[in-house]
């Protein structure tokens, strides 16, 4: 049976990955263009925000197709089995930039319902 | 774009595992939309699922055995380049939604798009997901100024006229 604090590990273990992102792209993107190292840490980070997510999904039998977090989850889907090759870091570092902020607040929502 | 968080908390309410005949039912009728085999091994030990799942091998279709079976979809057949080109016009259509433009061939399933700046992976997220639904099969986008770019692009989507 799910319980009303399903999923919580995977909210947190989300939330962990996004602060991660948030503090790695503070970096400034200089750093994120002169290094490929901190631009696949990004991109691993994202498979492990959309990887907790689906995990959360699952946990609160929530079907894909309602799922409220289409967007995290098929970017980890496109990441995890498509060419590294077909990853634009323009539009890498743009995610980071105006995707990560907004997905932590909601998180820290969500945990704070949860947790309730 | 930060739009991709389109939902409120009160989804989460919602967010309960439903009637396990119900689950398997629609397992079920998924398994019979399914177009190839997925197997994939267990995710969660069984006492962890939410419900208890039901056997791997539905209809003949193998599935990924997670905590629910609603939470499974089977993995849909790429779109072939002339199922693209016969719904050309509907994705020419939605595309500007996501910031996509001037879409071409990539091969079985992949288009390749000039996506506009300030645009992120949710946005080629949302599109594919649409695109999907639109056409039940798998299609992939890849920004143009993605190093596979140059290599895949290839002729613009042609309307067939028949979507």
């Amino acid at each position: 049976m799910t319980t009303s604090r399903a999923g919580l590990a995977e909210l947190e273990q989300a939330l962990e990955a996004v602060e991660a992102i948030i503090r790695l792209r503070d970096g400034g993107k200089v750093t994120f263009d002169n290094s490929e190292d901190r631009r696949w840490a990004l991109a691993f980070l994202w498979v492990n925000v959309g990887s907790a997510l689906k995990q959360f999904c699952r946990l609160r039998g929530i079907e894909q197709g309602s799922s409220p977090f289409p967007g995290p989850i098929r970017m980890r889907d496109r990441l995890c089995y498509r060419p590294p090759s077909t990853v634009s870091t323009r539009i890498l570092w743009d995610t980071c930039l105006y995707d990560a902020d907004p997905l932590a607040a909601l998180l820290r929502h969500l945990k704070a319902v949860i947790s309730q | 774009m930060c739009g991709f968080l389109r939902w409120s908390a009160a989804t989460l309410s919602l967010a309960r595992c439903r009637n396990p005949h119900t689950l398997r039912r629609q397992s079920s009728q998924h398994a019979k939309q399914a177009s190839r085999t997925v197997s994939q091994p267990a995710l969660l030990p069984a006492d962890q699922m939410c419900e208890p799942g039901p056997s791997p091998v539905t209809d003949g279709i193998e599935f990924r055995r997670t905590a629910g079976p609603a939470t499974v979809e089977p993995v849909k057949a790429s779109a072939p380049e002339e199922l693209l080109d016969r719904f050309a016009a509907v994705l020419a259509d939605l595309a500007p939604r996501h910031g996509l433009s001037n879409l071409r061939h990539g091969g079985p399933g992949t288009i390749v798009a000039d996506v506009t700046p300030g645009r992120t992976l949710a946005d080629l997220a949302r599109f594919e997901l649409e695109a999907e639904s639109l056409l039940d099969h798998e299609v992939f986008v890849v920004s143009s100024d993605a190093p596979a770019a140059r290599r895949l692009a290839g002729e613009p989507l042609r309307s067939t006229n028949a979507a």
